[in-house]
């Protein structure tokens, strides 16, 4: 059996041929790469965060307020929505172009440890789903004091 | 790319199928969300143009018509705060998207409405039709 070293790549080379994105580039179909011919069907989301809150800005027009789930979890948030106003606008008229399509989607967050559960607000306005989170003191780890043994 | 203002080429709503090969023009930018995502319905008496517009209100539109092109744009106050922004998936602040009207479209009966967050514009068909005047059309 023939021995062959195996050379460890070397440590110069430069990482942008490691990290796989260059492979992920030329092996993607088309398409998907680009997001052509493919309706954009889970909405887009902001986050924002300033001393007292975390704000979450998530883009889904043509929902209304009903058609909206949110759930909190221990430290996760589930958003997700449906609607059934889909079929409806096929039976009138034929699509001849498509670049969207927000009727059933779901996206998850992890929430960082001083997030206020309790009080998550959220509005919807303008084909915006505005979620307020309220910041809130962590509690102090309790003090360890040593004791001498004697 | 620059993200401010996002121009793109005129779009021909007349197709008489899905043509994905033709909606190669702006797919970065569209799905970069730099410009609203836009659905166009075609029935026996309109074509109805919805275009995904999130976080603006009716007064930032601007729907003008001229021979025979369609051009929408809109602008939003620039919402600056001192807010840190952690994740930027989408920034409608000001874009333009311009539509090829198809020849039996009259654009000067058209009409718009904005409904959650979804810019509804109607336009009607009809079989002599002159597309030649300029017109804006306002936002109900």
């Amino acid at each position: 059996m023939e021995n062959k070293t195996v050379e460890k790549p070397r440590n110069s080379w430069p990482s942008v041929f490691e990290s796989g994105w260059m492979d992920k580039f030329f092996n993607t179909p088309m398409d998907e790469y680009f997001n052509l011919g493919k309706a954009i069907n889970v909405p887009a989301v902001n986050i924002s965060e300033t001393e007292k809150e975390f704000n979450l800005c998530i883009a889904a027009p043509g929902l209304e307020k009903k058609d909206f789930k949110v759930d909190a979890y221990d430290d996760m948030i589930t958003i997700s929505a449906e609607t059934e106003k889909e079929e409806k606008e096929e039976e009138n008229g034929r699509f001849n172009r498509r670049e969207y399509n927000y009727s059933s989607w779901s996206r998850n967050f992890t929430l960082p440890e001083n997030c206020n559960f309790s009080k998550i607000d959220a509005v919807y306005k303008n084909g915006e789903l505005k979620l307020t989170i309220p910041k809130m003191e962590l509690k102090q780890p309790k003090k360890v004091k040593s004791i001498s043994v004697n | 790319m620059y993200p401010g203002i996002a121009c793109n080429k005129k779009i021909p709503i007349h197709k008489s199928k899905v043509d994905y090969f033709n909606q190669s023009e702006d797919f970065a930018l569209v799905a970069s969300l730099l410009i609203p995502p836009v659905n166009i319905v075609e029935n026996k008496d309109n074509y109805v143009i919805i275009i995904a517009t999130p976080g603006l209100q009716r007064d930032d539109f601007c729907i003008e018509f001229k021979n025979s092109i369609l051009t929408i744009s809109g602008k939003k106050d620039s919402t600056t705060t001192q807010d840190t922004i952690d994740r930027c998936e989408y920034d409608l602040t000001e874009w333009t998207r311009t539509f090829k009207l198809p020849n039996d479209a009259e654009a000067i009966l058209a009409h718009a409405d904005y409904l959650n967050g979804e810019l509804i514009i109607h336009i009607p068909r009809s079989d002599s039709v002159e597309n030649k005047e300029k017109a804006t059309i306002y936002v109900y």
